[in-house]
């Protein structure tokens, strides 16, 4: 190999490893704004199932209103969507929380919507993104406090053994938040 | 074909069970054919290089890592719902290309590398095909992905889901797969077959 092949290598390589960052560093900056943008998505399919669900499920009979992500941290990864939750005029430290967990049953995963509070403990409230939800003749996946659905039947997505499981887990996770203090 | 769809279905099943909706399918094809055209890339480059071989596998899984990073956020900006549900299967998609890259690899497979298209094809073929019929049966929707969210076209009234719910569900998708493999081989598919089929 002569000197002129060396240089044209060390060039190569040189470049390669720069093109390799780049796109890195590309990945790095779609995942950013992406999460902002997810987040900003959850939030609102959220909203939607908060205000579709009977005031009866949250604490003090009203509805809450969702408010800033909550980053908690040694819950899990699946709990990536945390929002708190209160009633209109009141604060953060009420204790309310709302859960997006994308739940695994046999027919596939589904981002199901949960509230907790330490009063009335952890609900099922309905759940997003579900190809039923977009048929005419099935009106909601019937969260447990959905206004026309059936509170004993959470849908055809959700087995009503994985929701109890997801149920238990949530109150759980919850618990965990609250622990050290109200998460910024 | 057939000999690659199966070695398909083995490596790619740490991601069957979210492939409920066609749209995840479709997803899938287009992670499957940008790890594939960046995998082709990379081995070129190695080769160019004159890489040592002991260092080939950790650039390979590097750069399946970075590409299935790209496409995921990617995926957060353009179907940030979906991108919520596939998290970590967008990670386990490149990890299962590389398993198929390399069972096909030590299968020898005629010739065949998944640096050419015919396996990686059939995988593509597959993963449609099952997504497609795994959503029909149990939801009665196709669903299409767009910018932004996901369109669903009711086919199945809510009726006939009572029949077909459980063949849609991920074990009943198992059994029906594992039936059109041997249906496939019982009808003499495999004689035309110049390999022996597995």
């Amino acid at each position: 190999m002569t000197r002129n092949d060396t240089g044209d290598m060390m060039k190569f390589r040189v470049l390669l490893l720069a093109s390799v960052l780049l796109v890195a560093g590309l990945s790095f900056l779609m995942n950013y704004f992406g999460d902002r943008k997810t987040e900003a998505v959850v939030k609102a399919q959220a909203e939607e199932i908060v205000a579709h669900s009977s005031p009866s499920v949250f604490a003090g009979g009203i509805r809450p209103a969702v408010r800033d992500r909550i980053r908690a941290r040694g819950i899990g990864a699946r709990y990536g969507f945390v929002f708190s939750a209160s009633a209109p005029g009141g604060g953060e430290e009420s204790g309310a929380l709302l859960f997006a967990v994308p739940i695994m049953d046999n027919c596939g995963p589904i981002l199901s919507v949960f509230y907790f509070s330490p009063e009335s403990g952890t609900a099922f409230l309905g759940t997003c993104f579900a190809p039923s939800q977009a048929r005419t003749d099935f009106r909601a996946a019937g969260g447990a406090g959905e206004e026309s659905g059936n509170p004993a039947h959470p849908g055809p997505e959700i087995s009503p053994g994985i929701l109890r499981n997801w149920t238990d887990r949530i109150g759980k996770a919850a618990e965990s938040v609250w622990k050290g203090g109200f998460p910024r | 074909m057939k000999k690659n769809v199966f070695f398909f279905i083995v490596s790619a099943a740490p991601v069957l069970p979210v492939l409920s909706l066609f749209s995840f399918g479709i997803l899938f094809v287009l992670e499957f054919s940008l790890l594939f055209l960046v995998l082709t890339g990379a081995r070129k480059i190695t080769r160019d290089c004159g890489l040592s071989s002991a260092l080939v596998l950790p650039v390979e899984i590097t750069v399946l890592l970075v590409a299935a990073a790209f496409f995921s956020g990617f995926l957060r900006l353009v179907l940030p719902v979906p991108s919520v549900l596939l998290e970590f299967h967008v990670f386990a998609a490149a990890f299962s290309y590389l398993l198929f890259d390399r069972i096909l690899h030590r299968a020898g497979n005629g010739g065949h590398s998944s640096d050419e298209y015919p396996p990686v094809l059939a995988g593509f073929v597959f993963l449609s095909a099952y997504s497609l019929l795994r959503e029909v049966l149990y939801f009665g929707t196709i669903s299409v992905p767009i910018f932004n969210g996901v369109v669903f076209l009711p086919v199945l009234p809510e009726q006939a889901l009572v029949f077909t719910r459980f063949w849609g569900s991920f074990s009943g998708s198992l059994i029906l797969t594992g039936l059109v493999i041997w249906l496939l081989n019982f009808l003499g598919v495999r004689s035309a077959s110049p390999h022996p089929s597995v």
